[in-house]
Protein backbone atom coordinates (compact mmCIF):
# COMPACT_ATOMS: atom_id res chain seq x y z
CA UNK A 1 0.00 0.00 0.00
CA UNK A 2 2.97 2.31 0.84
CA UNK A 3 4.50 1.88 -2.81
CA UNK A 4 0.91 2.74 -4.43
CA UNK A 5 1.04 5.94 -2.41
CA UNK A 6 4.47 6.95 -2.92
CA UNK A 7 3.93 6.54 -6.70
CA UNK A 8 0.50 8.85 -6.28
CA UNK A 9 2.44 11.59 -4.20
CA UNK A 10 5.20 11.31 -6.71
CA UNK A 11 1.83 12.12 -9.53
CA UNK A 12 1.03 15.29 -7.32
CA UNK A 13 -1.97 13.37 -5.96
CA UNK A 14 -2.97 15.63 -3.13
CA UNK A 15 -5.28 13.44 -1.09
CA UNK A 16 -2.75 10.16 -0.87
CA UNK A 17 0.14 12.74 0.50
CA UNK A 18 -2.74 13.71 2.80
CA UNK A 19 -3.43 10.12 3.77
CA UNK A 20 0.49 8.71 4.02
CA UNK A 21 1.05 11.80 6.59
CA UNK A 22 -1.50 10.83 8.75
CA UNK A 23 -0.13 6.68 8.48
CA UNK A 24 3.19 8.11 9.28
CA UNK A 25 2.18 10.57 11.97
CA UNK A 26 0.13 7.11 13.71
CA UNK A 27 2.96 4.55 13.15
CA UNK A 28 6.40 4.26 13.83
CA UNK A 29 6.86 1.49 11.46
CA UNK A 30 5.56 3.12 8.57
CA UNK A 31 7.38 6.47 8.62
CA UNK A 32 10.65 4.27 8.65
CA UNK A 33 9.45 2.52 5.73
CA UNK A 34 8.86 5.40 4.01
CA UNK A 35 12.30 7.13 4.84
CA UNK A 36 13.84 4.07 3.84
CA UNK A 37 12.40 4.23 0.36
CA UNK A 38 12.62 7.64 -0.28
CA UNK A 39 15.69 8.67 0.94
CA UNK A 40 17.96 8.60 -1.87
CA UNK A 41 15.43 9.98 -3.91
CA UNK A 42 16.62 13.15 -5.43
CA UNK A 43 14.49 16.19 -4.14
CA UNK A 44 14.47 19.61 -4.53
CA UNK A 45 12.46 20.85 -2.23
CA UNK A 46 14.14 23.12 0.36
CA UNK A 47 12.70 23.11 3.91
CA UNK A 48 12.65 26.74 5.72
CA UNK A 49 11.98 26.57 9.29
CA UNK A 50 9.95 29.36 11.40
CA UNK A 51 10.20 29.36 14.96
CA UNK A 52 9.42 32.16 17.59
CA UNK A 53 7.29 32.35 20.93
CA UNK A 54 3.61 31.80 20.83
CA UNK A 55 2.09 35.23 19.40
CA UNK A 56 4.57 36.77 17.37
CA UNK A 57 3.18 36.35 13.96
CA UNK A 58 4.46 33.63 12.51
CA UNK A 59 1.55 32.22 10.77
CA UNK A 60 1.02 35.77 9.50
CA UNK A 61 4.17 36.11 7.81
CA UNK A 62 4.18 32.54 6.55
CA UNK A 63 0.12 33.58 4.80
CA UNK A 64 2.54 36.23 3.21
CA UNK A 65 5.47 34.12 2.41
CA UNK A 66 3.00 31.96 0.48
CA UNK A 67 1.60 34.65 -1.65
CA UNK A 68 5.02 36.08 -2.68
CA UNK A 69 6.65 32.75 -3.55
CA UNK A 70 3.23 31.07 -5.11
CA UNK A 71 2.54 34.16 -7.33
CA UNK A 72 6.63 33.37 -8.84
CA UNK A 73 5.25 29.80 -9.97
CA UNK A 74 6.77 27.92 -6.84
CA UNK A 75 4.67 25.12 -5.08
CA UNK A 76 5.09 25.07 -1.65
CA UNK A 77 4.45 22.89 1.13
CA UNK A 78 3.22 24.22 4.67
CA UNK A 79 3.47 21.76 7.68
CA UNK A 80 2.02 23.71 11.18
CA UNK A 81 3.05 22.34 14.58
CA UNK A 82 1.05 23.40 17.55
CA UNK A 83 1.26 21.73 21.25
CA UNK A 84 -1.13 18.59 21.99
CA UNK A 85 -2.41 18.83 26.12
CA UNK A 86 -0.68 16.25 27.94
CA UNK A 87 -4.04 16.13 30.13
CA UNK A 88 -6.41 15.44 27.63
CA UNK A 89 -4.62 14.41 24.18
CA UNK A 90 -6.16 17.04 22.61
CA UNK A 91 -5.40 19.55 20.39
CA UNK A 92 -7.21 23.12 18.55
CA UNK A 93 -4.77 23.51 15.53
CA UNK A 94 -4.95 26.84 14.83
CA UNK A 95 -2.48 28.51 12.55
CA UNK A 96 -4.18 27.93 9.55
CA UNK A 97 -6.79 30.35 9.90
CA UNK A 98 -4.08 32.88 9.21
CA UNK A 99 -3.20 31.46 5.95
CA UNK A 100 -7.32 30.34 4.66
CA UNK A 101 -6.81 32.35 1.70
CA UNK A 102 -4.70 29.64 0.28
CA UNK A 103 -6.80 26.58 1.14
CA UNK A 104 -7.72 26.40 -2.41
CA UNK A 105 -4.58 27.53 -4.27
CA UNK A 106 -3.39 24.43 -6.00
CA UNK A 107 -0.05 25.59 -5.69
CA UNK A 108 -0.48 24.97 -1.66
CA UNK A 109 -0.64 22.14 0.63
CA UNK A 110 -0.91 23.54 4.35
CA UNK A 111 -1.15 20.17 6.99
CA UNK A 112 -1.65 21.00 10.65
CA UNK A 113 -0.16 18.52 13.14
CA UNK A 114 -0.29 18.21 16.89
CA UNK A 115 3.21 17.36 18.96
CA UNK A 116 3.66 16.17 22.06
CA UNK A 117 6.61 14.12 22.45
CA UNK A 118 8.55 17.05 22.49
CA UNK A 119 6.26 20.40 23.13
CA UNK A 120 8.76 22.79 22.63
CA UNK A 121 10.33 21.26 19.28
CA UNK A 122 9.45 19.29 16.30
CA UNK A 123 8.24 16.05 17.36
CA UNK A 124 10.15 13.34 15.75
CA UNK A 125 7.23 12.71 13.27
CA UNK A 126 7.78 15.95 11.95
CA UNK A 127 11.00 15.77 10.78
CA UNK A 128 10.12 12.25 8.72
CA UNK A 129 6.69 14.20 7.05
CA UNK A 130 9.09 16.66 5.85
CA UNK A 131 10.91 14.40 3.60
CA UNK A 132 7.75 12.82 2.43
CA UNK A 133 6.64 16.06 1.11
CA UNK A 134 10.00 16.88 -0.40
CA UNK A 135 9.27 14.16 -2.38
CA UNK A 136 5.49 15.51 -3.80
CA UNK A 137 7.75 18.42 -6.37
CA UNK A 138 7.35 20.95 -3.55
CA UNK A 139 9.62 24.24 -4.47
CA UNK A 140 9.88 25.01 -0.85
CA UNK A 141 8.48 23.77 2.64
CA UNK A 142 7.38 25.52 5.18
CA UNK A 143 7.38 24.44 9.00
CA UNK A 144 6.07 26.52 11.78
CA UNK A 145 7.00 25.16 15.00
CA UNK A 146 5.78 25.72 18.61
CA UNK A 147 8.54 28.40 18.99
CA UNK A 148 9.11 29.02 22.81
CA UNK A 149 12.91 30.44 21.79
CA UNK A 150 15.49 28.86 23.56
CA UNK A 151 14.94 25.12 23.59
CA UNK A 152 13.74 24.73 19.73
CA UNK A 153 17.47 24.27 18.71
CA UNK A 154 16.71 20.97 17.33
CA UNK A 155 14.71 22.61 14.85
CA UNK A 156 17.31 24.12 12.84
CA UNK A 157 18.90 20.80 12.13
CA UNK A 158 15.96 19.52 9.89
CA UNK A 159 15.90 22.93 7.61
CA UNK A 160 18.16 24.36 5.27
CA UNK A 161 17.50 27.84 6.56
CA UNK A 162 15.73 28.94 10.40
CA UNK A 163 13.82 32.32 10.69
CA UNK A 164 13.57 32.87 13.99
CA UNK A 165 10.53 35.73 14.72
CA UNK A 166 10.47 38.06 17.62
CA UNK A 167 8.84 41.13 18.24
CA UNK A 168 9.17 44.87 19.54
CA UNK A 169 9.46 44.46 23.24
CA UNK A 170 10.17 40.63 23.94
CA UNK A 171 12.85 41.56 26.60
CA UNK A 172 16.50 43.57 26.88
CA UNK A 173 19.77 42.81 25.66
CA UNK A 174 20.20 40.06 28.51
CA UNK A 175 17.53 37.88 27.09
CA UNK A 176 19.07 38.19 23.83
CA UNK A 177 22.79 36.83 24.87
CA UNK A 178 21.36 33.75 26.45
CA UNK A 179 22.20 30.45 24.54
CA UNK A 180 20.09 28.65 22.20
CA UNK A 181 17.90 28.89 19.43
CA UNK A 182 19.00 32.96 19.38
CA UNK A 183 22.63 31.63 18.27
CA UNK A 184 20.81 28.78 15.69
CA UNK A 185 19.00 31.00 13.65
CA UNK A 186 19.76 31.89 10.02
CA UNK A 187 17.56 35.04 10.17
CA UNK A 188 16.07 37.27 12.38
CA UNK A 189 12.75 38.86 12.07
CA UNK A 190 11.17 41.29 14.06
CA UNK A 191 7.41 41.46 13.08
CA UNK A 192 5.28 43.79 14.25
CA UNK A 193 7.83 46.45 14.01
CA UNK A 194 5.28 49.05 13.69
CA UNK A 195 5.01 48.69 17.23
CA UNK A 196 6.72 51.09 19.69
CA UNK A 197 10.67 49.47 20.73
CA UNK A 198 11.25 47.73 17.45
CA UNK A 199 14.66 49.80 17.15
CA UNK A 200 15.87 49.22 20.54
CA UNK A 201 15.00 45.09 19.77
CA UNK A 202 16.46 45.33 16.55
CA UNK A 203 19.54 46.83 18.33
CA UNK A 204 20.06 44.52 21.08
CA UNK A 205 19.68 42.20 18.25
CA UNK A 206 22.33 43.77 16.45
CA UNK A 207 24.96 43.31 19.33
CA UNK A 208 24.63 39.61 19.36
CA UNK A 209 24.40 38.38 16.41
CA UNK A 210 27.70 36.44 14.93
CA UNK A 211 29.06 35.57 11.55
CA UNK A 212 29.39 32.08 11.25
CA UNK A 213 30.67 30.14 8.48
CA UNK A 214 30.15 32.78 6.25
CA UNK A 215 26.64 34.39 7.13
CA UNK A 216 25.65 37.13 9.26
CA UNK A 217 22.07 36.49 9.90
CA UNK A 218 20.69 39.43 8.66
CA UNK A 219 17.41 41.11 11.19
CA UNK A 220 14.63 41.85 8.74
CA UNK A 221 11.99 44.43 10.46
CA UNK A 222 8.18 43.16 8.83
CA UNK A 223 4.78 43.91 9.77
CA UNK A 224 2.90 41.09 9.30
CA UNK A 225 -0.47 42.39 7.05
CA UNK A 226 1.96 44.63 4.61
CA UNK A 227 3.14 42.21 2.15
CA UNK A 228 5.35 44.87 1.03
CA UNK A 229 7.57 44.61 4.26
CA UNK A 230 8.07 40.58 3.87
CA UNK A 231 9.34 40.85 0.36
CA UNK A 232 12.99 41.50 1.67
CA UNK A 233 12.04 38.89 4.29
CA UNK A 234 11.44 36.48 0.71
CA UNK A 235 14.87 37.76 -1.07
CA UNK A 236 17.24 36.96 2.20
CA UNK A 237 15.76 33.48 2.39
CA UNK A 238 16.69 32.78 -1.18
CA UNK A 239 19.85 34.21 -0.94
CA UNK A 240 20.75 32.03 2.31
CA UNK A 241 19.44 29.20 0.57
CA UNK A 242 21.56 29.63 -2.22
CA UNK A 243 24.62 29.57 0.40
CA UNK A 244 23.73 27.01 2.91
CA UNK A 245 25.41 24.01 1.60
CA UNK A 246 28.33 24.51 3.82
CA UNK A 247 26.76 24.51 7.07
CA UNK A 248 23.37 21.83 5.45
CA UNK A 249 26.14 19.31 6.54
CA UNK A 250 26.43 20.54 9.97
CA UNK A 251 23.38 20.26 10.68
CA UNK A 252 22.79 16.72 9.16
CA UNK A 253 25.11 16.06 11.98
CA UNK A 254 23.19 17.48 14.29
CA UNK A 255 20.12 15.71 13.38
CA UNK A 256 22.04 12.17 13.21
CA UNK A 257 23.16 12.90 16.98
CA UNK A 258 20.12 13.93 17.90
CA UNK A 259 18.53 10.95 16.41
CA UNK A 260 20.74 8.43 17.97
CA UNK A 261 21.11 9.69 21.11
CA UNK A 262 16.56 9.43 21.38
CA UNK A 263 17.28 5.90 20.10
CA UNK A 264 19.90 5.40 23.01
CA UNK A 265 17.78 6.74 25.22
CA UNK A 266 15.04 4.14 24.13
CA UNK A 267 17.34 1.27 23.86
CA UNK A 268 18.83 2.10 27.60
CA UNK A 269 15.37 2.42 29.36
CA UNK A 270 14.07 -0.74 27.57
CA UNK A 271 17.33 -2.32 29.17
CA UNK A 272 16.89 -0.34 32.81
CA UNK A 273 13.41 -1.42 32.87
CA UNK A 274 13.93 -5.20 32.03
CA UNK A 275 16.96 -5.06 34.47
CA UNK A 276 15.45 -7.25 37.57
CA UNK A 277 17.74 -4.98 39.90
CA UNK A 278 15.86 -1.80 38.57
CA UNK A 279 12.58 -2.36 40.86
CA UNK A 280 14.57 -2.75 43.68
CA UNK A 281 16.80 0.24 43.81
CA UNK A 282 14.09 2.32 43.11
CA UNK A 283 12.54 0.80 46.34
CA UNK A 284 15.13 1.68 48.40
CA UNK A 285 15.51 5.56 47.06
CA UNK A 286 11.98 5.83 47.92
CA UNK A 287 12.65 4.96 51.13
CA UNK A 288 15.57 6.76 52.19
CA UNK A 289 17.68 3.67 52.15
CA UNK A 290 19.92 5.22 49.66
CA UNK A 291 20.34 8.29 47.75
CA UNK A 292 19.61 8.61 44.40
CA UNK A 293 23.48 8.76 42.79
CA UNK A 294 24.88 6.04 44.94
CA UNK A 295 21.77 4.04 43.73
CA UNK A 296 22.63 4.46 39.99
CA UNK A 297 26.23 3.98 40.59
CA UNK A 298 25.73 0.72 41.94
CA UNK A 299 23.02 0.08 39.18
CA UNK A 300 25.15 1.20 36.52
CA UNK A 301 28.50 -0.70 38.14
CA UNK A 302 25.98 -4.11 38.05
CA UNK A 303 24.78 -3.51 34.86
CA UNK A 304 28.42 -3.26 33.03
CA UNK A 305 29.63 -6.59 34.86
CA UNK A 306 26.27 -8.20 33.48
CA UNK A 307 26.84 -6.80 29.63
CA UNK A 308 30.49 -7.94 29.98
CA UNK A 309 29.54 -11.94 31.75
CA UNK A 310 27.30 -12.25 28.44
CA UNK A 311 30.18 -11.22 26.12
CA UNK B 1 -7.10 5.68 16.26
CA UNK B 2 -8.55 8.57 14.10
CA UNK B 3 -9.48 11.68 16.16
CA UNK B 4 -8.85 14.53 13.75
CA UNK B 5 -11.87 17.02 13.12
CA UNK B 6 -12.59 20.10 10.99
CA UNK B 7 -14.83 22.68 12.44
CA UNK B 8 -15.59 25.12 10.02
CA UNK B 9 -18.27 28.13 9.33
CA UNK B 10 -19.11 28.82 6.08
CA UNK B 11 -20.67 31.59 4.30
CA UNK B 12 -20.95 35.50 5.08
CA UNK B 13 -21.49 35.01 9.09
CA UNK B 14 -18.96 36.03 11.92
CA UNK B 15 -21.34 34.61 14.65
CA UNK B 16 -18.33 32.17 15.76
CA UNK B 17 -18.97 32.10 19.07
CA UNK B 18 -20.70 28.30 18.54
CA UNK B 19 -17.83 26.79 16.83
CA UNK B 20 -15.04 27.97 19.06
CA UNK B 21 -16.79 26.32 21.87
CA UNK B 22 -17.51 23.15 20.10
CA UNK B 23 -13.90 23.44 19.23
CA UNK B 24 -12.87 23.68 22.28
CA UNK B 25 -14.95 21.25 24.26
CA UNK B 26 -13.93 18.59 21.56
CA UNK B 27 -10.38 19.54 22.15
CA UNK B 28 -11.06 18.92 26.00
CA UNK B 29 -12.43 15.56 25.07
CA UNK B 30 -9.32 14.55 23.09
CA UNK B 31 -9.58 15.56 19.77
CA UNK B 32 -7.08 17.48 17.51
CA UNK B 33 -9.77 20.07 16.43
CA UNK B 34 -8.47 21.75 13.01
CA UNK B 35 -10.28 25.13 12.95
CA UNK B 36 -10.89 26.93 9.60
CA UNK B 37 -12.34 30.35 11.14
CA UNK B 38 -15.20 32.36 9.50
CA UNK B 39 -16.03 33.33 6.18
CA UNK B 40 -14.86 29.74 4.23
CA UNK B 41 -16.33 29.36 1.30
CA UNK B 42 -17.24 25.58 0.33
CA UNK B 43 -14.26 25.19 -1.65
CA UNK B 44 -12.23 26.25 0.99
CA UNK B 45 -13.83 24.01 3.23
CA UNK B 46 -13.00 20.71 1.35
CA UNK B 47 -9.77 21.56 0.02
CA UNK B 48 -9.35 21.88 4.04
CA UNK B 49 -10.76 18.66 4.69
CA UNK B 50 -8.56 16.91 2.16
CA UNK B 51 -5.10 18.69 3.29
CA UNK B 52 -5.72 17.84 6.55
CA UNK B 53 -7.00 14.10 6.35
CA UNK B 54 -9.90 14.78 9.12
CA UNK B 55 -12.28 11.70 10.07
CA UNK B 56 -15.25 13.97 10.50
CA UNK B 57 -16.14 17.61 9.61
CA UNK B 58 -18.33 20.24 11.59
CA UNK B 59 -20.31 22.58 9.44
CA UNK B 60 -21.98 25.95 11.35
CA UNK B 61 -23.95 28.26 10.23
CA UNK B 62 -25.98 31.17 11.69
CA UNK B 63 -26.56 33.29 8.48
CA UNK B 64 -29.99 31.09 7.26
CA UNK B 65 -27.91 30.20 4.70
CA UNK B 66 -27.22 26.94 5.76
CA UNK B 67 -28.91 24.64 2.93
CA UNK B 68 -27.55 25.79 0.15
CA UNK B 69 -24.23 26.25 1.77
CA UNK B 70 -24.11 22.69 3.38
CA UNK B 71 -25.61 21.31 -0.01
CA UNK B 72 -22.77 22.46 -1.79
CA UNK B 73 -19.91 21.10 1.07
CA UNK B 74 -21.42 17.79 0.36
CA UNK B 75 -21.81 17.95 -3.63
CA UNK B 76 -17.79 18.68 -3.24
CA UNK B 77 -16.92 16.05 -0.89
CA UNK B 78 -18.93 13.42 -3.40
CA UNK B 79 -17.02 15.20 -6.44
CA UNK B 80 -13.62 13.95 -4.82
CA UNK B 81 -14.92 11.15 -3.70
CA UNK B 82 -13.83 12.12 0.09
CA UNK B 83 -16.24 9.68 2.61
CA UNK B 84 -16.27 11.93 5.53
CA UNK B 85 -19.24 12.20 7.81
CA UNK B 86 -20.61 16.13 7.88
CA UNK B 87 -22.10 17.36 11.34
CA UNK B 88 -23.31 20.86 11.60
CA UNK B 89 -24.92 23.09 14.08
CA UNK B 90 -26.22 26.80 14.03
CA UNK B 91 -29.12 28.69 14.19
CA UNK B 92 -31.21 25.67 12.14
CA UNK B 93 -35.02 25.77 12.24
CA UNK B 94 -36.49 22.24 13.31
CA UNK B 95 -38.66 21.71 10.03
CA UNK B 96 -34.79 22.06 7.77
CA UNK B 97 -33.54 18.84 9.91
CA UNK B 98 -34.92 16.39 7.43
CA UNK B 99 -33.77 18.17 4.96
CA UNK B 100 -30.04 18.37 5.87
CA UNK B 101 -30.38 14.76 7.21
CA UNK B 102 -31.50 13.56 3.62
CA UNK B 103 -28.71 15.61 1.99
CA UNK B 104 -26.41 13.35 3.87
CA UNK B 105 -25.64 15.12 7.19
CA UNK B 106 -25.00 12.59 9.87
CA UNK B 107 -26.15 15.00 12.98
CA UNK B 108 -27.87 18.29 14.07
CA UNK B 109 -27.46 20.40 16.69
CA UNK B 110 -29.07 23.74 17.12
CA UNK B 111 -29.64 26.19 19.13
CA UNK B 112 -29.35 24.42 23.31
CA UNK B 113 -27.60 21.50 22.74
CA UNK B 114 -25.72 20.31 25.42
CA UNK B 115 -21.55 20.03 25.02
CA UNK B 116 -22.10 16.48 26.53
CA UNK B 117 -24.25 15.12 23.73
CA UNK B 118 -22.36 16.60 20.47
CA UNK B 119 -19.48 14.71 22.54
CA UNK B 120 -20.96 11.39 22.60
CA UNK B 121 -22.67 11.80 19.16
CA UNK B 122 -18.61 12.57 17.98
CA UNK B 123 -17.74 9.66 19.19
CA UNK B 124 -19.84 7.49 17.69
CA UNK B 125 -19.80 9.10 14.15
CA UNK B 126 -16.05 8.77 14.25
CA UNK B 127 -16.15 5.64 15.45
CA UNK B 128 -17.62 5.09 11.76
CA UNK B 129 -14.37 2.98 10.34
CA UNK B 130 -16.09 2.89 6.46
CA UNK B 131 -12.23 5.30 5.83
CA UNK B 132 -9.90 3.64 7.47
CA UNK B 133 -8.11 2.35 4.19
Amino acid sequence: MIDTLLEKIRNGDEIALSKLITLMEEDEGVRKKVIKKIFACPVKGRIICFTGPPGVGKSTLIDQVLSILTSEGNKVGVILVDPRSPFTGGSLLGDRIRMQRHATNPRVFIRSLSCAENPEGVSRSVKDILKLMALAGLDYIIVETVGTGQIAVEVSHICHTTVLVLMPNMGDDIQMMKAGILETADIYVINKSDLNGAELTEAYLKDNVEKRDGWTPPIIKTVGYNRATVVPLVEKIKEHLSKESCRYREKVKGLLTTMFMDHLDELALKFLKNNPHFEKVVDEVAECKKDYYTAIEELFEKMKKEVLKDD
Amino acid sequence: MRRRILIAKVGLDGHDRGAKVVARALKNAGFEVIYTGIRQSPEQVVATAIQEDVSLIGLSCLSGAHIPLFRRVMELLKEKNLDVPVFCGGTIPPSDVPILKKMGIKEVFGPGSSLKEIVEKVKEMIGDDRYSS
